[in-house]
Protein backbone atom coordinates (compact mmCIF):
# COMPACT_ATOMS: atom_id res chain seq x y z
CA UNK A 1 0.00 0.00 0.00
CA UNK A 2 1.40 3.63 -0.64
CA UNK A 3 2.62 5.48 2.09
CA UNK A 4 0.35 8.18 1.71
CA UNK A 5 -2.55 5.64 2.23
CA UNK A 6 -1.02 3.56 5.01
CA UNK A 7 -1.03 6.98 6.70
CA UNK A 8 -4.79 8.03 5.94
CA UNK A 9 -5.78 4.22 7.30
CA UNK A 10 -3.39 4.24 10.90
CA UNK A 11 -4.75 7.69 11.36
CA UNK A 12 -8.27 6.23 11.17
CA UNK A 13 -7.45 3.47 12.98
CA UNK A 14 -4.84 4.70 15.92
CA UNK A 15 -5.21 8.42 16.27
CA UNK A 16 -7.71 8.38 19.25
CA UNK A 17 -6.02 5.49 20.82
CA UNK A 18 -2.69 7.04 20.46
CA UNK A 19 -3.84 10.44 21.89
CA UNK A 20 -4.55 8.52 24.88
CA UNK A 21 -0.89 7.29 25.17
CA UNK A 22 0.54 10.59 24.65
CA UNK A 23 -1.77 12.19 27.17
CA UNK A 24 -0.63 9.87 29.69
CA UNK A 25 3.06 10.93 29.19
CA UNK A 26 2.32 14.61 28.77
CA UNK A 27 -0.75 15.33 30.71
CA UNK A 28 -2.26 18.23 28.69
CA UNK A 29 -4.78 17.50 25.93
CA UNK A 30 -3.25 19.83 23.18
CA UNK A 31 0.13 19.02 23.66
CA UNK A 32 -0.85 15.29 23.49
CA UNK A 33 -2.46 15.85 20.21
CA UNK A 34 0.36 18.10 18.75
CA UNK A 35 2.45 15.37 20.10
CA UNK A 36 0.53 12.31 17.99
CA UNK A 37 0.19 14.40 15.17
CA UNK A 38 4.00 15.33 14.80
CA UNK A 39 4.58 11.55 15.71
CA UNK A 40 2.42 11.05 12.49
CA UNK A 41 4.72 13.45 10.57
CA UNK A 42 8.33 10.85 11.90
CA UNK A 43 6.13 7.84 10.63
CA UNK A 44 5.35 9.06 7.35
CA UNK A 45 9.26 10.21 6.81
CA UNK A 46 10.63 7.07 8.35
CA UNK A 47 7.94 4.17 7.10
CA UNK A 48 10.79 2.19 5.54
CA UNK A 49 11.82 1.90 8.85
CA UNK A 50 8.76 0.12 10.00
CA UNK A 51 9.99 -4.08 9.97
CA UNK A 52 6.45 -5.74 11.00
CA UNK A 53 3.60 -4.24 8.49
CA UNK A 54 1.40 -6.43 10.03
CA UNK A 55 1.17 -5.23 13.50
CA UNK A 56 2.44 -0.86 13.20
CA UNK A 57 0.94 0.45 16.13
CA UNK A 58 3.83 -0.53 19.21
CA UNK A 59 5.97 1.25 16.12
CA UNK A 60 4.04 4.56 16.05
CA UNK A 61 3.50 4.19 19.89
CA UNK A 62 7.61 4.18 20.10
CA UNK A 63 7.47 7.08 17.90
CA UNK A 64 4.62 8.80 20.10
CA UNK A 65 6.50 8.26 23.34
CA UNK A 66 9.46 10.00 21.79
CA UNK A 67 7.53 12.73 20.91
CA UNK A 68 6.52 13.30 24.06
CA UNK A 69 9.47 12.98 25.65
CA UNK A 70 10.81 15.75 23.07
CA UNK A 71 7.96 18.02 24.41
CA UNK A 72 8.03 17.74 27.96
CA UNK A 73 12.40 18.16 27.39
CA UNK A 74 11.31 21.53 25.42
CA UNK A 75 8.94 22.35 27.53
CA UNK A 76 11.43 22.26 30.42
CA UNK A 77 14.51 24.01 28.33
CA UNK A 78 11.70 27.12 27.70
CA UNK A 79 10.80 27.50 31.23
CA UNK A 80 14.05 27.23 32.47
CA UNK A 81 15.02 30.01 29.45
CA UNK A 82 12.07 31.89 30.56
CA UNK A 83 9.96 31.26 27.77
CA UNK A 84 6.53 30.20 29.15
CA UNK A 85 5.37 30.92 32.59
CA UNK A 86 6.30 28.42 35.71
CA UNK A 87 3.32 25.65 35.81
CA UNK A 88 3.31 22.40 35.67
CA UNK A 89 3.47 20.62 32.44
CA UNK A 90 0.43 18.51 33.61
CA UNK A 91 -3.01 19.91 33.12
CA UNK A 92 -4.99 19.87 37.11
CA UNK A 93 -7.83 18.27 35.57
CA UNK A 94 -7.83 14.73 34.05
CA UNK A 95 -9.87 14.56 30.91
CA UNK A 96 -9.93 10.79 30.69
CA UNK A 97 -11.13 10.22 34.27
CA UNK A 98 -14.65 10.39 33.84
CA UNK A 99 -14.49 7.90 31.01
CA UNK A 100 -13.09 5.22 33.43
CA UNK A 101 -15.25 2.75 34.92
CA UNK A 102 -13.16 2.42 37.76
CA UNK A 103 -11.83 6.04 38.45
CA UNK A 104 -10.21 4.87 41.65
CA UNK A 105 -7.83 2.46 39.66
CA UNK A 106 -7.30 4.96 36.94
CA UNK A 107 -6.17 7.86 39.54
CA UNK A 108 -3.95 5.71 41.54
CA UNK A 109 -2.39 4.47 37.79
CA UNK A 110 -2.22 8.59 36.89
CA UNK A 111 -0.28 9.11 40.17
CA UNK A 112 2.45 6.46 39.56
CA UNK A 113 5.41 7.60 38.19
CA UNK A 114 5.63 7.55 34.80
CA UNK A 115 7.97 4.71 34.40
CA UNK A 116 5.40 2.50 36.36
CA UNK A 117 2.53 4.08 34.47
CA UNK A 118 3.74 3.67 31.35
CA UNK A 119 4.05 -0.62 31.44
CA UNK A 120 0.33 -0.55 32.95
CA UNK A 121 -1.12 1.41 30.40
CA UNK A 122 0.73 -0.20 27.57
CA UNK A 123 0.03 -4.07 28.80
CA UNK A 124 -3.63 -3.73 30.01
CA UNK A 125 -5.59 -0.83 28.17
CA UNK A 126 -3.43 -1.07 24.76
CA UNK A 127 -3.62 -5.21 25.04
CA UNK A 128 0.26 -4.79 23.74
CA UNK A 129 2.44 -8.06 25.02
CA UNK A 130 5.80 -7.62 27.07
CA UNK A 131 7.66 -7.55 23.96
CA UNK A 132 5.53 -4.96 22.13
CA UNK A 133 6.03 -2.78 25.38
CA UNK A 134 9.43 -3.36 25.87
CA UNK A 135 10.00 -2.01 22.01
CA UNK A 136 7.84 0.85 22.87
CA UNK A 137 9.58 1.61 25.75
CA UNK A 138 13.20 1.59 24.01
CA UNK A 139 13.99 -1.21 27.25
CA UNK A 140 14.99 -4.63 27.75
CA UNK A 141 11.84 -7.16 28.07
CA UNK A 142 13.75 -7.98 31.56
CA UNK A 143 12.99 -4.33 32.93
CA UNK A 144 9.59 -4.11 31.27
CA UNK A 145 8.31 -7.05 32.92
CA UNK A 146 10.16 -5.46 36.11
CA UNK A 147 8.76 -2.25 36.06
CA UNK A 148 4.87 -3.74 35.32
CA UNK A 149 5.40 -5.46 38.02
CA UNK A 150 7.21 -2.89 40.26
CA UNK A 151 4.04 -0.51 38.50
CA UNK A 152 1.24 -3.27 39.75
CA UNK A 153 2.74 -3.49 43.53
CA UNK A 154 2.42 0.29 43.86
CA UNK A 155 -0.75 0.45 42.55
CA UNK A 156 -1.75 -2.05 44.75
CA UNK A 157 -0.42 -0.15 47.90
CA UNK A 158 -2.13 2.67 46.80
CA UNK A 159 -5.38 0.58 46.75
CA UNK A 160 -4.84 -0.68 50.21
CA UNK A 161 -4.13 2.41 52.33
CA UNK A 162 -7.36 4.14 50.39
CA UNK A 163 -9.23 0.89 51.58
CA UNK A 164 -8.13 1.91 55.08
CA UNK A 165 -8.83 5.49 54.34
CA UNK A 166 -12.55 4.82 53.78
CA UNK A 167 -13.67 5.75 56.48
CA UNK A 168 -15.42 9.41 55.41
CA UNK A 169 -12.34 10.53 53.94
CA UNK A 170 -11.88 10.70 50.14
CA UNK A 171 -8.42 10.01 48.12
CA UNK A 172 -7.99 13.64 46.88
CA UNK A 173 -7.28 14.99 50.16
CA UNK A 174 -5.47 11.94 51.41
CA UNK A 175 -1.53 10.95 50.80
CA UNK A 176 -2.02 9.25 47.29
CA UNK A 177 -3.70 12.55 45.62
CA UNK A 178 -6.30 9.72 44.32
CA UNK A 179 -9.72 11.41 43.64
CA UNK A 180 -12.82 9.47 45.23
CA UNK A 181 -14.66 6.64 43.07
CA UNK B 1 -12.01 -8.28 42.10
CA UNK B 2 -8.14 -8.42 41.80
CA UNK B 3 -5.78 -5.90 41.08
CA UNK B 4 -5.46 -6.70 37.03
CA UNK B 5 -9.38 -6.92 36.42
CA UNK B 6 -9.57 -3.72 37.81
CA UNK B 7 -6.95 -2.01 36.12
CA UNK B 8 -8.74 -3.21 32.88
CA UNK B 9 -11.86 -2.16 34.09
CA UNK B 10 -10.36 1.40 34.68
CA UNK B 11 -9.52 1.54 31.07
CA UNK B 12 -11.05 4.75 30.13
CA UNK B 13 -13.03 5.23 26.30
CA UNK B 14 -10.83 7.33 24.52
CA UNK B 15 -12.09 10.54 23.43
CA UNK B 16 -13.54 10.66 19.43
CA UNK B 17 -11.21 13.67 17.50
CA UNK B 18 -12.56 14.75 14.44
CA UNK B 19 -10.52 12.94 11.91
CA UNK B 20 -10.87 15.31 9.43
CA UNK B 21 -9.20 18.10 11.13
CA UNK B 22 -6.66 16.09 12.43
CA UNK B 23 -5.43 14.79 8.87
CA UNK B 24 -5.14 18.32 7.70
CA UNK B 25 -3.57 19.37 10.92
CA UNK B 26 -0.86 16.22 9.92
CA UNK B 27 -0.58 16.98 6.52
CA UNK B 28 0.38 21.05 7.38
CA UNK B 29 2.84 20.01 10.10
CA UNK B 30 4.78 17.31 7.32
CA UNK B 31 4.05 20.27 4.40
CA UNK B 32 6.10 22.65 7.39
CA UNK B 33 8.82 19.74 8.18
CA UNK B 34 9.73 19.72 4.59
CA UNK B 35 9.76 23.32 4.23
CA UNK B 36 12.12 23.75 7.09
CA UNK B 37 14.12 20.31 5.76
CA UNK B 38 14.96 22.32 2.45
CA UNK B 39 15.71 25.54 4.41
CA UNK B 40 18.08 24.26 6.66
CA UNK B 41 19.83 20.97 3.75
CA UNK B 42 20.04 23.33 0.70
CA UNK B 43 22.17 26.15 2.03
CA UNK B 44 24.52 24.13 -0.09
CA UNK B 45 25.52 27.38 -3.00
CA UNK B 46 27.63 30.07 -0.79
CA UNK B 47 28.37 32.90 -2.28
CA UNK B 48 31.62 33.35 -4.04
CA UNK B 49 33.64 36.90 -3.51
CA UNK B 50 36.29 35.87 -5.85
CA UNK B 51 34.76 36.04 -8.92
CA UNK B 52 34.02 38.40 -12.01
CA UNK B 53 32.23 41.51 -10.98
CA UNK B 54 29.33 41.13 -13.17
CA UNK B 55 28.29 37.66 -11.97
CA UNK B 56 29.06 38.38 -8.01
CA UNK B 57 25.99 41.24 -8.89
CA UNK B 58 24.23 38.18 -9.92
CA UNK B 59 24.77 35.78 -7.24
CA UNK B 60 25.03 38.52 -4.48
CA UNK B 61 21.40 40.45 -5.42
CA UNK B 62 19.80 36.60 -6.09
CA UNK B 63 21.39 35.16 -2.78
CA UNK B 64 19.67 38.28 -0.56
CA UNK B 65 16.35 37.05 -1.99
CA UNK B 66 15.98 40.37 -3.90
CA UNK B 67 15.47 40.75 -7.23
CA UNK B 68 13.50 43.74 -8.46
CA UNK B 69 11.53 43.65 -11.86
CA UNK B 70 14.19 46.16 -13.73
CA UNK B 71 17.33 44.06 -12.29
CA UNK B 72 15.67 40.57 -12.99
CA UNK B 73 15.97 42.05 -16.64
CA UNK B 74 19.24 42.66 -16.57
CA UNK B 75 20.33 39.83 -14.81
CA UNK B 76 19.20 38.10 -17.72
CA UNK B 77 21.23 39.70 -20.17
CA UNK B 78 24.11 38.61 -18.31
CA UNK B 79 25.68 35.07 -18.63
CA UNK B 80 26.87 33.16 -15.80
CA UNK B 81 30.28 33.21 -16.19
CA UNK B 82 32.03 29.74 -15.43
CA UNK B 83 29.05 28.44 -14.83
CA UNK B 84 26.72 28.21 -11.42
CA UNK B 85 28.80 25.19 -9.91
CA UNK B 86 31.90 27.84 -10.52
CA UNK B 87 29.83 31.04 -9.71
CA UNK B 88 27.38 30.16 -6.73
CA UNK B 89 28.21 26.54 -5.70
CA UNK B 90 30.00 25.48 -2.11
CA UNK B 91 33.34 24.93 -1.75
CA UNK B 92 33.91 21.06 -3.11
CA UNK B 93 31.83 22.03 -6.10
CA UNK B 94 33.47 25.04 -7.06
CA UNK B 95 37.07 22.79 -6.37
CA UNK B 96 36.06 20.64 -9.28
CA UNK B 97 34.97 23.27 -11.08
CA UNK B 98 38.12 24.37 -11.47
CA UNK B 99 39.65 21.43 -11.52
CA UNK B 100 37.20 20.60 -14.45
CA UNK B 101 35.92 17.56 -13.47
CA UNK B 102 32.56 18.22 -14.15
CA UNK B 103 30.52 16.70 -16.56
CA UNK B 104 28.78 18.80 -19.29
CA UNK B 105 25.41 16.82 -19.87
CA UNK B 106 23.29 19.31 -21.44
CA UNK B 107 20.51 17.98 -21.75
CA UNK B 108 16.62 19.25 -22.58
CA UNK B 109 13.34 18.46 -22.66
CA UNK B 110 10.27 20.68 -23.84
CA UNK B 111 6.72 20.02 -23.22
CA UNK B 112 4.11 22.96 -23.51
CA UNK B 113 6.78 25.92 -24.06
CA UNK B 114 8.32 25.19 -20.63
CA UNK B 115 11.86 23.65 -20.61
CA UNK B 116 13.71 21.72 -18.45
CA UNK B 117 17.66 21.32 -18.92
CA UNK B 118 20.39 19.49 -16.48
CA UNK B 119 23.58 21.16 -17.65
CA UNK B 120 26.60 19.99 -15.37
CA UNK B 121 27.00 17.68 -12.72
CA UNK B 122 29.59 15.90 -10.63
CA UNK B 123 29.08 12.65 -9.14
CA UNK B 124 31.80 11.60 -6.36
CA UNK B 125 30.68 8.70 -4.62
CA UNK B 126 28.70 10.28 -2.01
CA UNK B 127 26.13 13.06 -3.87
CA UNK B 128 24.96 13.97 -7.34
CA UNK B 129 25.22 17.94 -7.89
CA UNK B 130 23.33 19.21 -10.84
CA UNK B 131 22.87 22.48 -12.47
CA UNK B 132 18.89 22.38 -13.17
CA UNK B 133 17.40 24.97 -15.13
CA UNK B 134 13.78 26.09 -16.11
CA UNK B 135 12.84 28.11 -18.76
CA UNK B 136 9.44 29.15 -20.58
CA UNK B 137 8.82 29.72 -24.61
CA UNK B 138 7.77 33.28 -24.25
CA UNK B 139 10.94 34.63 -22.81
CA UNK B 140 10.09 35.43 -19.36
CA UNK B 141 11.66 32.46 -17.52
CA UNK B 142 10.01 33.05 -14.34
CA UNK B 143 11.75 31.82 -10.97
CA UNK B 144 12.59 28.66 -10.05
CA UNK B 145 10.53 29.35 -6.96
CA UNK B 146 7.31 29.41 -8.46
CA UNK B 147 7.54 25.50 -9.72
CA UNK B 148 9.06 24.32 -6.73
CA UNK B 149 5.85 26.42 -4.49
CA UNK B 150 3.45 24.77 -6.73
CA UNK B 151 4.15 21.72 -7.71
CA UNK B 152 4.80 21.14 -3.55
CA UNK B 153 1.73 22.57 -3.42
CA UNK B 154 0.05 20.46 -5.55
CA UNK B 155 1.69 17.39 -4.04
CA UNK B 156 0.85 18.42 -0.27
CA UNK B 157 -3.03 18.80 -1.56
CA UNK B 158 -3.22 15.50 -3.60
CA UNK B 159 -2.18 13.79 -0.27
CA UNK B 160 -4.47 15.42 1.84
CA UNK B 161 -6.93 14.02 -0.37
CA UNK B 162 -5.77 10.21 -0.02
CA UNK B 163 -4.10 10.24 -3.64
CA UNK B 164 -1.08 9.17 -4.19
CA UNK B 165 1.27 12.02 -6.34
CA UNK B 166 4.22 11.43 -7.94
CA UNK B 167 7.49 12.76 -6.37
CA UNK B 168 8.02 16.34 -7.66
CA UNK B 169 11.86 14.72 -8.21
CA UNK B 170 12.36 11.53 -8.61
CA UNK B 171 16.18 9.87 -9.71
CA UNK B 172 16.60 6.37 -10.86
CA UNK B 173 19.79 4.47 -11.87
CA UNK B 174 19.98 2.06 -14.40
CA UNK B 175 16.06 2.26 -13.73
CA UNK B 176 15.95 1.30 -10.34
CA UNK B 177 14.07 4.20 -8.17
CA UNK B 178 16.54 5.27 -5.69
CA UNK B 179 16.07 6.31 -2.31
CA UNK B 180 17.38 9.90 -1.81
CA UNK B 181 17.09 12.94 -0.23
CA UNK B 182 16.84 16.31 -2.59
CA UNK B 183 18.65 19.58 -2.13
CA UNK B 184 17.80 22.59 -4.00
CA UNK B 185 20.14 25.29 -3.33
CA UNK B 186 17.56 27.54 -2.10
CA UNK B 187 19.94 30.83 -2.15
CA UNK B 188 19.87 30.99 -5.77
CA UNK B 189 16.48 29.80 -6.76
CA UNK B 190 14.94 33.00 -7.56
CA UNK B 191 16.30 32.96 -10.39
CA UNK B 192 15.49 30.25 -13.25
CA UNK B 193 18.35 28.05 -12.64
CA UNK B 194 19.56 26.66 -9.27
CA UNK B 195 22.02 23.51 -7.72
CA UNK B 196 20.20 20.27 -7.22
CA UNK B 197 21.92 17.99 -4.82
CA UNK B 198 20.77 14.18 -4.32
CA UNK B 199 21.82 12.34 -1.94
CA UNK B 200 21.26 8.75 -0.49
CA UNK B 201 18.21 9.04 2.01
CA UNK B 202 20.39 7.18 5.60
CA UNK B 203 17.06 6.29 6.92
CA UNK B 204 16.29 3.82 3.91
CA UNK B 205 19.46 2.79 2.76
CA UNK B 206 21.35 2.35 6.00
CA UNK B 207 24.61 4.41 4.72
CA UNK B 208 25.40 7.89 3.42
CA UNK B 209 26.46 6.49 0.08
CA UNK B 210 25.49 5.42 -2.83
CA UNK B 211 25.95 1.75 -3.78
CA UNK B 212 26.29 2.58 -7.03
CA UNK B 213 29.27 1.47 -10.13
CA UNK B 214 31.55 3.80 -11.46
CA UNK B 215 29.24 4.56 -14.30
CA UNK B 216 25.45 4.07 -14.58
CA UNK B 217 22.44 5.53 -16.60
CA UNK B 218 20.54 8.57 -14.24
CA UNK B 219 17.53 9.38 -15.03
CA UNK B 220 15.57 12.68 -13.66
CA UNK B 221 11.55 12.70 -13.19
CA UNK B 222 10.14 15.96 -12.88
CA UNK B 223 6.92 16.83 -12.09
CA UNK B 224 5.62 20.29 -13.09
CA UNK B 225 2.42 21.36 -11.31
CA UNK B 226 2.27 24.55 -13.44
CA UNK B 227 1.41 23.06 -16.45
CA UNK B 228 0.32 20.05 -15.05
CA UNK B 229 3.32 17.81 -17.03
CA UNK B 230 5.90 15.23 -16.46
CA UNK B 231 9.81 15.72 -17.72
CA UNK B 232 12.27 12.99 -17.79
CA UNK B 233 15.95 13.55 -18.06
CA UNK B 234 18.01 10.84 -18.73
CA UNK B 235 22.09 11.09 -19.09
CA UNK B 236 24.93 8.51 -18.45
CA UNK B 237 27.19 9.67 -15.44
CA UNK B 238 30.43 8.34 -14.38
CA UNK B 239 31.93 8.97 -10.91
CA UNK B 240 34.70 11.40 -11.46
CA UNK B 241 37.00 12.21 -8.08
CA UNK B 242 40.98 11.53 -8.15
CA UNK B 243 40.76 12.28 -4.09
CA UNK B 244 38.73 9.30 -2.31
CA UNK B 245 40.20 8.89 1.21
CA UNK B 246 37.77 6.83 4.28
CA UNK B 247 38.84 7.19 7.53
CA UNK B 248 36.83 5.74 10.84
CA UNK B 249 37.06 5.44 14.29
CA UNK B 250 39.28 2.58 15.69
CA UNK B 251 36.60 2.11 18.41
CA UNK B 252 33.64 3.91 20.44
CA UNK B 253 33.69 6.20 22.87
CA UNK B 254 31.16 6.27 25.56
CA UNK B 255 28.94 8.95 27.06
CA UNK B 256 26.05 8.38 29.23
CA UNK B 257 23.35 5.36 28.11
CA UNK B 258 25.51 5.35 24.25
CA UNK B 259 28.32 4.52 22.93
CA UNK B 260 29.62 7.28 19.65
CA UNK B 261 31.74 5.83 16.84
CA UNK B 262 32.80 7.78 13.26
CA UNK B 263 31.48 4.80 11.23
CA UNK B 264 32.88 6.74 8.44
CA UNK B 265 34.48 9.44 7.24
CA UNK B 266 34.83 10.19 3.47
CA UNK B 267 37.03 12.82 1.73
CA UNK B 268 36.98 13.73 -2.09
CA UNK B 269 37.63 17.17 -3.81
CA UNK B 270 34.04 18.38 -3.90
CA UNK B 271 33.23 16.64 -0.41
CA UNK B 272 33.96 15.98 3.03
CA UNK B 273 30.85 13.97 4.83
CA UNK B 274 31.36 12.01 8.46
CA UNK B 275 29.08 9.36 9.17
CA UNK B 276 28.45 9.11 13.32
CA UNK B 277 27.33 5.90 14.56
CA UNK B 278 25.71 6.14 18.22
CA UNK B 279 24.99 2.59 19.94
CA UNK B 280 22.03 3.09 22.77
CA UNK B 281 21.67 0.94 25.88
CA UNK B 282 18.28 1.62 25.69
CA UNK B 283 16.20 3.01 22.60
CA UNK B 284 13.99 5.53 24.47
CA UNK B 285 16.38 8.64 24.19
CA UNK B 286 17.78 7.64 20.99
CA UNK B 287 16.11 10.20 18.44
CA UNK B 288 15.73 12.77 21.12
CA UNK B 289 19.73 12.53 21.64
CA UNK B 290 21.06 11.80 18.36
CA UNK B 291 18.87 14.86 16.77
CA UNK B 292 20.75 17.46 19.09
CA UNK B 293 24.45 16.39 19.18
CA UNK B 294 26.25 19.08 16.91
CA UNK B 295 29.43 18.47 15.71
CA UNK B 296 32.85 20.31 14.92
CA UNK B 297 35.69 18.88 12.67
CA UNK B 298 38.95 21.19 12.37
CA UNK B 299 42.20 20.73 11.16
CA UNK B 300 45.90 20.54 12.38
CA UNK B 301 45.85 24.19 11.70
CA UNK B 302 42.61 24.51 14.32
CA UNK B 303 40.22 25.79 11.15
CA UNK B 304 36.71 24.82 11.94
CA UNK B 305 34.85 22.80 8.37
CA UNK B 306 31.63 24.54 7.15
CA UNK B 307 28.90 22.61 7.98
CA UNK B 308 26.64 22.36 4.27
CA UNK B 309 23.89 20.11 5.41
CA UNK B 310 23.24 16.45 7.75
CA UNK B 311 20.53 14.40 8.13
CA UNK B 312 19.68 11.52 10.97
CA UNK B 313 17.80 8.25 11.13
CA UNK B 314 17.21 5.59 13.59
CA UNK B 315 19.52 2.64 12.75
CA UNK B 316 18.75 -0.78 11.27
CA UNK B 317 19.04 -2.87 14.62
CA UNK B 318 16.60 -0.64 16.76
CA UNK B 319 19.31 0.66 19.10
CA UNK B 320 21.25 2.87 17.00
CA UNK B 321 20.88 6.02 15.37
CA UNK B 322 23.03 7.44 12.75
CA UNK B 323 24.04 11.33 12.06
CA UNK B 324 25.29 12.17 8.61
CA UNK B 325 27.36 15.31 8.23
CA UNK B 326 27.89 16.91 5.20
CA UNK B 327 30.90 20.03 5.48
CA UNK B 328 33.04 21.92 2.90
CA UNK B 329 36.30 20.13 1.99
CA UNK B 330 38.69 22.31 3.29
CA UNK B 331 41.29 24.09 1.31
CA UNK B 332 44.13 21.69 1.66
CA UNK B 333 44.06 17.88 2.76
CA UNK B 334 44.29 18.05 6.35
CA UNK B 335 46.99 15.64 8.30
CA UNK B 336 44.63 15.23 11.35
CA UNK B 337 40.80 15.63 11.75
CA UNK B 338 39.80 16.53 15.19
CA UNK B 339 35.99 15.71 15.98
CA UNK B 340 34.74 17.72 18.86
CA UNK B 341 30.79 16.66 19.46
CA UNK B 342 28.77 19.01 21.35
CA UNK B 343 25.33 20.02 22.81
CA UNK B 344 23.59 23.15 22.34
CA UNK B 345 22.67 24.99 25.56
CA UNK B 346 21.09 28.61 25.89
CA UNK B 347 23.01 29.15 22.50
CA UNK B 348 26.03 28.15 23.48
CA UNK B 349 27.89 25.27 22.40
CA UNK B 350 28.50 22.45 25.05
CA UNK B 351 31.38 19.99 23.88
CA UNK B 352 31.35 16.44 25.18
CA UNK B 353 35.50 15.84 25.92
CA UNK B 354 34.93 12.26 26.45
CA UNK B 355 33.25 12.18 23.07
CA UNK B 356 36.11 13.38 20.94
CA UNK B 357 37.83 11.66 18.43
CA UNK B 358 41.18 12.37 16.32
CA UNK B 359 41.71 11.15 13.09
CA UNK B 360 44.59 10.75 11.00
CA UNK B 361 44.45 11.82 7.38
CA UNK B 362 48.04 10.36 6.49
Amino acid sequence: MEIDKQLKEWMELYYDRLCYVAYSYVRDRSRAEDAVQEAFVNAYLKVRQLKDKDRPYPWLVRIVINQCLNTIRNHKREKLAGHVPERSIASTEDVYMERSRDREVYAGIMSLEAKFRMPIILYYFEDMSVKEMAYALGIGEGAAKTRLARGRKQLENLLRRGDSDECGESYSSGKTGLSPR
Amino acid sequence: MNVESRIRQAKPAYLRANSDQAAEAVWDKLQQRETALVQKRSRISRVSIAVAAAAAVIICLIGSGFVSPIMASALKQLPLIGGLFGQAGDAGLQTVAEQGMIQNVNTSVTHNGVTFTISDMMYDGTRISMVLTRETSDGNNPPLKKWVDKSTDTYIAALKKGETPSDVIEVRANGEKLAVSRHLASDIMHHNSSILTIQPDVGVTGSSSFDLPEQFEFEVKIQDATINQEFKLGFPVTKTTNQYIVLASEKAKSHGDYDMSISKLEMTEATMQMEVRLDFKAGQEMEAIGDHLGYDVLNERGELATLLGGSSAEGTDEKSYVNVLLFEPFKELPKTLFVKPYVQENKEKVYIKELEFTLSVQ
